[in-house]
């Protein structure tokens, strides 16, 4: 059934993605070009041309913009329309888990954003390659020589899938954080915004102070810092790797918790409009 | 077969903060009928429908739907019309067709597809470009469409002219199969009366009436229509507010003679004009 909930996110999530992501590798492209071309023109025709030629920079900006804008109003506005509005009668009592219809916005969500940064990194490649100054035998080369600085060392490799693990966790988690707050919101009858706001702001006032209570507890015991600091002198690979398991063990733990929040909340107290 | 229950409600209780919904509702469904669930605005007829499709959680009782509690199995075999619109609006008329039957097995897309031809409605059209008319027909082709168990109408004719509440009550009645029960939630009773095998009175979250229509025409000598307005506009004359099954159920009948309540006429006009 996930499956077929996904089919029917991704339909909605290309017909207003595709576009964009398509013009922002078009003006990439373009504003590339208009970079390294020098031709000799007449001075009139290069005053045009001068003028004209801050259009593609500043469009590929509100590219860039209008694609981060777009992206965390698809979080929000997927969520909130899709589930907790009108739609949720459809689709609520369809005969489907509230887990399922809950894993697939999230997993629709996490692509939409791996497809958004991909293709980020894509339109500033575009802008550099007509240049020429970057080429593909340059990043072989980057990649070669990341291999042989660190190559020697397998650890390596798990910190790279450790920094990649935590920025995929990181955004599920900031998904759900948004969800959970979104389904304290709808709980409200008379001001589900202002209370899915204030609920997210809630939320993240208690992280804070259960961190500082967390650090508190840290320093009060010295030792451990000085251990830590010690083992990272001695040893950079085994320290961070220690270091970005934790995170990653926090940001598993806060997703599970907004996870299951939300899940108990859609399931007993379901408030739609 | 006909005498099994298809829907049962027990002790059903929902409340919204200080608001009680639904007040320990009793109620008893069998297969093969088509029921009214009647009663005023705010008398709870949305909440128990809500309750039965799974889309509340009850506070207190239970309900089992063919045996079953609320959840994904009793999703498969309900089929819901809601009074609201209920699709993305960049949707195609023949993408929700699509949906459906991606996600119902027992949906006919061939016959869902006839009767939306016989509408003379263009499959290729997108919803936000139909009529709120068109829609909710689109909508109802879609829900009967279904060889569902127990179809849950909310309001199925608020909002629609005359010709297109004939069109509804025909497809009801030609597409919903014998052996399934429809429940149709209303407060415009003489439109509906003709078809209804069976109706509920639900007045405060409470089952006050649950009877035959036949027996009610045969007991009360009136329509249910006229013996509605009569229960329900009597209410302000009760002592303590509140009207009790068996008051009604005898009282009725010498109602007859009496004069309508000053405010039965304008009650009765405005029920109309209060639909969504």
């Amino acid at each position: 059934m996930i499956g077929k909930l996904l089919k029917y996110e991704m339909r909605s999530m290309s017909r207003r993605f595709l576009p964009v992501w398509a013009a922002l590798l078009a003006t990439s492209l373009v504003t590339g070009f208009l970079f390294t071309i020098k031709v000799p023109l007449p001075p009139v025709l290069r005053d045009i041309f001068g003028m004209l030629s801050f259009i593609p920079p500043m469009l590929l900006i509100a590219l860039f913009v209008a694609v981060f804008v777009l992206s965390v109003l698809y979080v929000i506005q997927g969520f909130w329309k899709g589930l907790l509005g009108e739609e949720g009668y459809l689709m609520f009592t369809l005969p489907v888990s509230p887990h399922h219809l809950l894993i697939s916005k999230g997993l629709s969500t996490l692509i939409l954003l791996l497809f958004s940064t991909i293709v980020g990194i894509l339109s500033i490649l575009l802008l550099t390659i007509p240049s020429g100054e970057i080429t593909l035998g340059s990043f072989v080369r980057f990649f070669r020589e990341l291999g042989r600085a660190f190559g020697h060392d397998p650890r390596v490799i798990l910190l790279i899938v450790e920094v990649i693990l935590l920025i995929v966790i990181g955004w599920l988690c900031n998904i759900y954080y948004i969800y959970f707050a979104m389904a304290i919101g709808q709980l409200s009858n008379k001001h589900r915004g202002l209370m899915a706001v204030g609920a997210y702001f809630g939320i993240n006032i208690i992280l804070s102070i259960i961190m500082s209570i967390v650090l508190g507890l840290l320093s009060a015991f010295p030792d451990t810092l000085y251990i830590f600091s010690d083992y990272l002198v001695q040893n950079v690979l085994g320290a961070s790797n220690a270091f970005l398991s934790g995170l990653i063990a926090y940001e598993i733990l806060l997703l599970a918790v907004f996870y299951a929040g939300t899940a108990a909340i859609l399931k007993r107290r379901l408030n739609l409009e | 077969m006909k005498d099994e229950i298809i829907l049962a409600c027990k002790d059903l209780t929902k409340r919204f903060g200080a608001i009680c919904a639904l007040d320990n509702m009793e109620l008893q469904l069998k297969k093969g009928r088509i029921v009214g669930l009647l009663g005023p605005n705010g008398s709870g007829k949305t909440t128990l429908i809500k309750l039965i499709n799974g889309l509340l959680y009850p506070d207190e009782g239970h309900i089992w739907i063919d045996g079953v509690e609320p959840g994904v199995f009793t999703k498969s075999i309900v089929s819901y019309l809601p009074d609201k619109m209920y699709f993305a609006d960049w949707m195609k008329v023949k993408d929700l067709l699509e949906f459906f039957e991606d996600f119902y097995l027992d949906f006919d897309k061939n016959r869902a597809m006839e009767m939306i031809r016989t509408l003379s409605i263009d499959p290729e059209l997108k919803m936000k470009s139909l009529s709120k008319g068109t829609k909710e027909k689109v909508q109802l082709v879609l829900v009967m469409s279904r060889k569902a168990k127990l179809y849950l109408l909310d309001e199925p004719i608020a909002g629609v002219d005359p010709a297109a509440r004939d069109f509804i009550l025909h497809t009801v009645l030609t597409n919903y199969d014998p052996g399934s029960t429809v429940l149709i939630s209303t407060h415009l009773i003489s439109d509906v009366e003709r078809v209804l095998d069976e109706v509920v009175f639900i007045k405060q979250g409470k089952n006050i009436l649950h009877d035959s229509v036949d027996r009610i025409r045969e007991k009360t000598n009136k329509s249910v229509d006229v013996l509605f307005r009569e229960m329900f506009s009597m209410i302000p004359k009760a002592q303590d507010g509140f009207v009790r099954p068996g008051d009604l159920r005898s009282a009725a009948p010498e109602q007859e003679g009496n004069h309508p309540h000053p405010e039965n006429e304008t009650q009765n006009t405005n029920m109309e004009g209060e639909t969504k």
